[in-house]
């Protein structure tokens, strides 16, 4: 009886937490509570519960508690948005590389200064830095990128960027400062130095960019022509970035990323009246397929790397080492940070 | 990397500076080290868990389901190491301080 009514009294404190966080550590704080027999003596039930109210309260009025579900969403979508970022910037700074090369030999063409070198060199920045677990750099960076945009808008300078001259129909300037803000904003939520380093990006961000370029150019190999890379890094993006925060969406990330990378050859396969011929057909469902077996294998890695412990560089490494000299079987590498629970 | 820790964070991380655990055997290595029972409430423990948590200090190795409650273990990371290893030799650089000025005032007492 007066065990029953000390397990009413830690429940009752316990009731003091915000819901969230009940469901994320109510149970097992009640279970440590119980196990080391706190909840025994009338004493230390009324101290213990006393101490959970004040802690539940400060939940409570502080706001801030953390719970893996949102942390890991806020790491998965900033990993998401670096890779569509990557992909962005890495297709720009290509063009301006372009532009540059054949400015200084002399082709046809003005020279001309793209004024988002700025924001490309600091998205850059950022994903190092994200990679890298450094979270004020990260911040800095991000926001420095976002900052260069808005004064390029700001100063007029987007019809030098032969884009039409009009940023709302100009998506590519658009998207970019969309994007980056979402991706400053997810710095403050997320610290990098562990959910986006350790936890996400060791393993995950290399496999996530080997997995879209690698279906990016077997979809253009099939098809002679260049998908949207924008739209399907995108998509990629977003089914990947599905795979990791447990959505158990192996087969749900390869439809994805098979249908971002099939989407485009479908529209152009219809003629100007609308029919699809037959030939378009096979070639569509055979490209769908290709695309779904690479988005399979893409997520299948991420979940493979997954149930690992997350020391993995050391271990991506081995992976990639794997793959390079043939496959040996799954590579294990020693995790000397990882000990046995207690 | 400095950061300030009061006494139940540090006493948090070094139950996990030398091996992964549970939240129960976390109260209990802190009993150990501080040789004393009770010596941190279970709100308190879980408290600083989270904030740690958010600070990426700590993280979740994994989860387990035993008897069918869920089973979080805990260890440090690179950047909680760090912050560890700073706060010690802070308090040892204090400690040998404290140690240096008693015992001149020692000597000073005996020379009287």
């Amino acid at each position: 009886m007066t065990r029953r009514l000390h397990r009413h009294v830690i429940r009752f404190a316990l009731a003091t937490y915000p819901r969230s966080y009940r469901a994320e550590y109510g149970p097992e704080m009640f279970d440590v509570l119980v196990e080391s027999g706190r909840a025994v003596r009338l004493s230390t039930t009324i101290a213990e519960a006393i101490s959970l109210a004040a802690n539940g309260i400060g939940a409570r009025a502080h706001g801030r508690h953390s719970t893996k579900a949102g942390v890991d969403g806020a790491a998965a979508a900033l990993v998401g948005i670096a890779v569509l970022l990557f992909g962005i910037v890495a297709n720009s700074f290509a063009a301006l590389l372009a532009d540059t090369y054949w400015t200084l030999h002399g082709s046809p063409g003005t020279p001309w200064v793209d004024p988002l070198w700025g924001t490309y060199v600091g998205w850059m920045a950022a994903v190092g830095a994200l990679i890298a677990g450094w979270s004020r750099g990260m911040r800095l960076t991000a926001w420095f990128a976002v900052a260069w945009s808005l004064a390029a808008l700001a100063l007029g300078c987007w019809d030098a960027l032969r884009r039409g001259g009009d940023p709302l129909s100009s998506l590519s300037g658009i998207h970019l400062i969309a994007a980056g803000v979402a991706f400053a904003a997810l710095t403050h939520r997320t610290p990098a130095g562990v959910r986006a380093r350790e936890h996400l990006l060791s393993s995950r961000l290399p496999t996530i960019v080997a997995g879209t370029w690698g279906a990016h150019v077997t979809v253009t190999a099939l098809t002679h022509q260049p998908v949207s890379a924008l739209w399907a890094a995108t998509i990629t993006a977003l089914a990947l970035t599905a795979a990791f925060v447990h959505w158990r969406s192996t087969l749900r990330g390869a439809v994805l990323v098979g249908t971002a990378f099939a989407s485009l050859p479908l529209v152009r396969a219809f003629d100007l009246l609308g029919h699809l011929s037959a030939n378009a057909v096979l070639r569509v469902g055979a490209l769908m397929a290709v695309a779904i077996l690479a988005g399979i294998a893409a997520t299948t890695v991420i979940r493979i790397a997954d149930r690992r412990s997350p020391n993995d560089w050391r271990r991506a490494r081995a992976i990639a080492a794997s793959v390079v000299v043939g496959w040996r079987g799954t590579p294990v590498v020693a995790d000397s940070t990882a000990a046995p629970a207690a | 990397m400095t950061m300030r820790l009061q006494e139940p964070t540090f006493l948090v991380l070094t139950a996990l500076a030398d091996e992964s655990r549970h939240g129960y055997a976390v109260l209990a290595e802190i009993e150990k080290i501080t040789g004393t029972t009770k010596a941190m409430k279970v709100g308190t423990l879980y408290a600083a868990l989270d904030r740690l948590a958010r600070d990426g200090i700590v993280e979740v190795e994994s989860e387990e389901v035993v008897s069918g409650r869920n089973r979080r273990t805990y260890r440090l990371t690179p950047v909680g190491r760090e912050v560890l290893r700073a706060e010690a030799e802070k308090l040892d650089r204090l400690a040998r301080q404290a140690r240096n000025r008693l015992g001149g005032v020692a000597a000073r007492g005996l020379a009287q």
